[in-house]
């Protein structure tokens, strides 16, 4: 990509940059312009259009902020922390690419998620998660025409699908589904994380769980939206029925291990979303689906995850069926309804969890070394999303005080934008691709629904 | 002495060059960085005076706000500037006005100035209309733009 930089005061060079030493006469602003030049290498600058144009930059930055404005009065919440979640929504909004209403995970690859690890990805794609739970907080926040976009993308995608094969765990913003990962091995990486990886090996995994993400996003945008079309729903009952027939596949679970195949539960989770929100919105709109069977198999699902994913002893819900390990990601039992917040095997696995995987009330994903692992060496940074989403647990089973000290806390990991990487570090550092939609879109649903259970008036 | 005074690192001859190019963004920036070095630049007046004849309009602007900086007793620059004011391209006229403007009340001749700079009210473009209405209020006095244009300059 070229990019030019349009000054009204003539910039020359200095060393490896540019500079321009000027005098701005009171009341008066001068403005800078870096934009891209077109692949053919005409550049407009050089017909003097934008030379000279101070006002140009004048008026782009009124128009760019009249714009963001505009947008953001879309936007309903009125409840506490309003600037931290319309920035979260900014970052949503920011990460969304316009001409196919695509998702990014986060806007860059190879930030790692320990300094000097090797744990470097690239987030630059559209998970289907990602983007579902994405969908769901543009939706809470009363921005449709967001989750329009997204939803006809979305539609795209399980069309495709409804041909044969399941969905993709990740897409190209364009739509494209080839993702082939690769090594940089001339880049030393971020303050020497290495390798640096471009592309997404993950693409390839079996992941049970984007079924769930985007079945609830069809029914919240069907709820909050547009009613679901009909031939739609057809493309949807195929994906369906997929999922009905394959829920007791062990797969490669939401943290995209990389150490082998498991029966996890959060997949199971997922699936039973899947079915349970397909059978709801059938009824809802009336639509056929072969209710017996769907029903039949959600509540299978539902067995299977309270006989073979709890740990009688240790009352917790386990990572994967055969581990006794925890995995934060069973926080969102209550929040995805598929069991109560105050259900006692609920209130365990709090407990168990911020007993093993909260460090001073930041959440650790998993532990390294128990459980399923991820094939890889080094440790990592704890979960911002994860932390989000104990937040909301804990305000869903009446633990709002609680909640509000985590949740405060973690406010103030934020920089001084208001950003947050995927993970923080054992020093309040950000880990990890940055800004990452995952930790915005689980701030925006803590805050929403922590705000409700504080009650009226801060 | 000249090889003492430069801009960016640059001396005066070398800048002086730059007037030479081929590339009229090289010229504008030959000529912007002699403005910016001033009287101690005396050596390129003539050089900066050619200038004033150079085929591109913006490059003949530039060239006349440097060598008022640079011979600041000179009213070829007014003269200059005043006769972009009536140019074709709408941002040649106002930068041509925001240049007037830049000069300030006390530039010898600068009064030439004020009926153009009053009969561009009236011009289809809106950015030449507000950088001749802020030239306006510089030099009438006043020092600031009119609170109209207040929100084009924060």
């Amino acid at each position: 990509m070229k990019v030019s930089l349009v000054s009204r005061f003539p910039l020359g060079r200095q060393g490896d940059g540019v500079a321009a030493e000027f005098v701005l006469n009171p009341g008066e602003t001068t403005t800078f312009i870096l934009r891209q030049v077109e692949e053919d290498g005409h550049d407009s600058v050089h017909d003097g259009v934008l030379l000279e144009a101070r006002l140009v930059g004048t008026e782009a930055l009124t128009q760019t902020l009249a714009f963001w404005r505009q947008w953001l009065r879309k936007c309903n919440y009125s409840g506490r922390w309003r600037e931290m979640v319309h920035r979260s929504a900014l970052v949503l909004k920011l990460l969304t690419f316009a001409p196919t209403g695509a998702i990014v995970a986060a806007p860059t690859c190879g930030l790692p998620e320990e300094i000097g690890g090797v744990r470097n990805w690239d987030y630059r794609y559209t998970w289907v998660r990602d983007a579902a739970f994405t969908n769901y907080a543009f939706l809470r926040l009363g921005l449709t025409s967001e989750a329009e976009q997204f939803m006809a993308w979305l539609e795209q995608r399980a069309v495709e699908g409804a041909r044969g094969d399941p969905l993709q765990t990740m897409y190209r913003i364009d739509g494209g589904h080839e993702l082939p990962e690769e090594v940089l091995g001339h880049l030393d990486g971020y303050r020497g994380s290495r390798p640096v990886r471009v592309g997404n090996a993950a693409s390839e995994q079996l992941q049970l769980d984007i079924y769930g993400e985007l079945m609830d996003a069809v029914y919240l945008y069907d709820k909050y939206g547009t009613p679901t079309a009909y031939d739609f729903w057809c493309h949807l009952r195929k994906m369906l029925d997929w999922v009905a027939n394959n829920w007791e596949r062990a797969d490669d679970g939401i943290w995209e291990v990389r150490g082998g195949q498991q029966q996890f539960v959060y997949s199971k989770v997922q699936c039973w979303v899947a079915l349970d929100r397909a059978i709801r919105l059938a009824n809802k709109r009336s639509l056929p689906l072969d209710r017996t069977r769907l029903a039949a198999e959600r509540d299978r699902i539902y067995e299977a995850i309270m006989t073979r994913g709890w740990d009688t002893e240790r009352q917790t819900f386990v990572q994967h069926f055969a581990t006794d390990a925890v995995d934060a990601s069973n926080l969102i039992m209550p929040l995805v309804f598929f069991l109560s917040p105050t259900d006692p095997r609920m209130r365990g696995t709090l407990d168990r969890t911020m007993a093993e995987l909260v460090s001073d009330s930041l959440v650790h994903r998993y532990e390294i070394g128990r459980g399923a692992g991820d094939g890889l060496t080094g440790s990592e940074g704890t979960f911002n999303m994860c932390t989000f989403w104990l937040v909301e647990a804990l305000a869903r089973a009446g633990r709002a005080e609680e909640a509000r000290f985590i949740f405060e806390k973690m406010l103030t990991y934020a920089n001084h934008l208001g950003l947050y990487a995927e993970e923080t570090g054992p020093r309040g550092e950000a880990l990890g691709n940055f800004p990452q939609a995952f930790t915005h879109i689980g701030l925006i649903s803590a805050a929403f629904n922590l705000d409700r259970r504080l009650g009226v008036g801060p | 002495m000249s090889a003492q005074v430069a801009y960016l690192g640059t001396t005066v001859p070398d800048w002086v060059r730059e007037l030479s190019s081929s590339d009229p963004l090289q010229r504008r920036l030959g000529a912007y960085a002699l403005g910016e070095i001033g009287p101690a630049a005396t050596e390129a007046m003539s050089d900066l005076a050619a200038a004033l004849q150079d085929p591109v309009a913006f490059v003949r602007v530039w060239a006349a706000a440097a060598l008022a900086r640079v011979a600041p007793s000179g009213g070829e620059s007014v003269t200059v500037l005043i006769a972009e004011l009536g140019n074709e391209l709408a941002f040649v006229r106002s930068l041509a006005a925001w240049h007037l403007g830049r000069l300030g009340p006390a530039f010898p001749g600068i009064e030439q100035a004020l009926i153009p700079l009053r009969q561009l009210a009236g011009d289809k473009d809106p950015s030449v209309r507000v950088e001749a209405a802020l030239a306006l209020g510089m030099l009438e006095g006043k020092g600031a733009p009119p609170p109209e244009l207040k929100s084009l300059c924060t």
